[in-house]
């Protein structure tokens, strides 16, 4: 792959340069950061397609120990010392790299979530289903990190328009760090929004998806065959059930309906003595 | 040392950050789940059948009923709930706050077992059982319905096949043209119609044969990407924000609990659902197939009044506003509402104008 320079880009450099207040200095250190992590990120991500596996260490991994080193060392009130959970929240609230992977790696998180289930200790004689399995997950890995290398490009062009836009109105930081915090989440909105139009992102999130579902399902296959070889219902066969009762169910209501519709329609035979008597 | 105006500003921020945090961990420490209570207007069960129910709404403050039966229909991708979220922000309570007689359909939580259910069955079995119901409660020979999103997709549909049944069809936020966002010029709009159209039919019908249902999770993911920056901010900056003030954070937490409460939806009806409707958009040409007949929108008749948001990105306006071209009714009108897909219900600045535009239209037609 080709790799990028990791020098200072030209308009973190105009706002380092054409500062003077010590703050100022501050945001542009920090506008240099991020512009190093977004690289990072991005040829993390590269690299790992390329690789067809994501496992390795990296700038990322590193970025991220040293932002969580930052946050639990921050001073906190001594309500929030006592509170362990509320501690460990608000860090990683504050944790600028957690906040890199929303919008990322959201939907990975939930797909991991859905086809998450009790590992295998003993596969026995299921070792060709064992193998389609890790096809299958390393398919889902390879999907992934293309997926996130698409996320991690979008990023690094958010970040080249926010720095331009910084960089032609310097004062926006004397607004204080909120007014940039939007500024920055409006351009990164807009940049991942025109992504996710491109047929780029649109393939890359169809493959994980997709790769999601095979994984589950080869993973199902492995667990009918265990349950099949000891008697227990699989899967496959509760689906059976759930087909029957539907159609049983469904079966029932019509023929409900078709009694009521007949003695709707069949003359009522007390009434009709009386009239008969009646008459 | 002399201070800048960006120290101040950065003091000024860093404090208040610390205040809201400190309120908010107060707050945390008050308020239970009990007090972020959603769709909480009395009800009355008249009818349940497998997970489905059916609620007649209590008269509010003593004002009677003035109209015909009403009955709300909520879709699949999300829960009733949202249409009565809290005291000030109910479109519930602002209907009966004006004398609308009103019922509703809660589908419930559907699950792996009801992974047959098809949209036919929706329609023609237990909506059709509901609009029974309703006659029967009512002494009314006819309802009208008031369809939302999905459930607008739903209230279309039988509409069209039981014209006889049904007063007047009211729908809301509901798409009927699917392929009708390539005329929204609006960038942010219409992500879910593209993203379907780039699957496959067999990615769609491998994902339900996995888990049996359309995942709730999975259409979370899909609605949080397309708003990006206030999924990355809604649980810092955001909810920072909402600390400033008990009622905002109350009104996060409602909205919070109700994003949550994502039901899975039926398998079948699911693959119809993003299949027959968001890829080969068939309601639109005649083609899409209910209980074996083709569905005829032309059939339409009775008066239809169609809302829709102006800014919704989930249904962009122009999958709405198709509908108008294919009703047979020559009694058909548009509402347009500021806001976004679920502002319509939940926005401060909506309530008067959703509850006045229904009740109103509805008012000159009973």
């Amino acid at each position: 792959m080709t790799r990028r320079s990791t020098s200072t880009p030209k308009h973190c450099e105009h706002v380092m340069t054409g500062t003077k207040n010590p703050m100022d200095k501050a945001f542009a250190a920090m506008m240099e950061q991020q512009s190093h992590l977004l690289r990072s990120y991005s040829e993390y991500w590269e690299n790992a397609v390329e690789a067809g596996q994501s496992d390795t260490l990296n700038p990322f991994d590193a970025f991220q120990k040293s932002m969580a080193d930052f946050t639990a060392a921050m001073p906190k009130p001594s309500w929030l010392q006592e509170d362990g959970i509320l501690s460990e929240t608000l860090e990683k609230m504050m944790n600028p790299a957690r906040m890199m992977q929303a919008g990322s790696a959201d939907l990975s998180r939930t797909l991991q979530k859905l086809v998450e289930a009790p590992e295998l200790s003993d596969i026995g004689t299921l070792e060709r289903q064992g193998l389609k399995g890790l096809k299958e997950w390393l398919a889902l890995k390879e999907a992934g990190a293309a997926y996130q290398a698409v996320i991690a490009k979008a990023w690094s062009r958010a970040f080249e328009t926010f720095s331009g836009e910084v960089s032609k109105t310097p004062d926006i930081w004397q607004d204080g760090p909120r007014s940039v915090t939007n500024k920055w989440f409006a351009t990164l909105n807009d940049e991942l929004i025109r992504t996710q139009r491109t047929q780029g992102f649109l393939d890359a999130h169809r493959a994980l998806l997709r790769s999601s579902v095979e994984y589950r399902l080869a993973e199902r296959n492995m667990m009918e065959a265990w349950c099949e070889a000891r008697s227990m219902p699989t899967r496959t066969e509760v689906d059976d059930l759930h087909k029957t009762v539907y159609a049983l169910r469904k079966e029932l209501r019509t023929l409900k309906k078709e009694i009521a519709a007949a003695k709707d329609k069949a003359p009522a035979k007390t009434s009709g003595k009386r009239a008969a008597k009646n008459g | 040392m002399v201070e800048t105006r960006t120290d101040n500003v950065l003091m000024n921020e860093a404090q208040d950050f610390i205040e809201n945090l400190s309120k908010g961990a107060e707050a945390f420490a008050k308020i239970k789940d009990a007090d972020i209570d959603v769709g909480t207007a009395a009800k009355t069960l008249i009818h349940a059948q497998d997970k489905v129910t059916l609620h007649h709404y209590a008269p509010l403050d003593g004002v009677p009923a003035t109209t015909g039966p009403v009955l709300i229909c909520y879709g699949l991708i999300g829960r009733y709930t949202m249409i009565d979220l809290q005291e000030d922000r109910s479109l519930v309570r602002n209907l009966l706050a004006r004398g609308v007689d009103l019922y509703v359909v809660d589908w419930g939580h559907p699950n792996r077992s009801d992974q047959c259910l098809m949209l036919d069955d929706y329609v023609d079995w237990y909506l059709e059982d509901c609009v029974d119901a309703i006659c029967a409660d009512s002494g009314a020979d006819q309802v009208t319905l008031l369809g939302i999103c999905e459930g607008g997709v739903f209230s279309t549909i039988y509409a069209a096949r039981h014209p006889e049944k049904i007063k007047n069809l009211m729908l809301t936020i509901t798409p009927i043209d699917f392929h009708a966002d390539a005329v929204d010029p609006e960038e942010s709009h219409g992500f879910i119609n593209l993203w379907t159209r780039n699957l496959r039919d067999d990615d769609i019908t491998r994902l339900v044969d996995a888990f049996g249902t359309l995942p709730g999770d999975i259409m979370s993911s899909v609605f949080q990407q397309m708003t990006p920056a206030n999924t990355m901010t809604k649980y810092n900056l955001g909810i920072v924000d909402a600390f400033k003030d008990e009622a905002k954070l109350k009104n996060f937490l409602r909205m919070e609990k109700w994003l949550a409460d994502r039901p899975n939806h039926p398998g079948e009806a699911a693959k119809q659902w993003l299949i027959d409707l968001y890829k080969e958009n068939r309601l639109v040409d005649g083609t899409l197939q209910i209980s074996g007949e083709p569905v005829d929108l032309a059939k339409i008749t009775m008066p239809v009044l169609n809302v829709y948001a102006k800014g919704d990105h989930i249904i962009p306006p122009p999958c709405s506003t198709a509908l108008g071209q294919h009703v047979g009714t020559k009694d058909y009108s548009e509402l347009a509402l500021p806001g976004g897909h679920v502002g319509v219900y939940v926005s401060s600045k909506s309530q008067g104008i959703v509850g006045d535009g229904i009740f109103n239209w509805l008012s000159e037609r009973q």
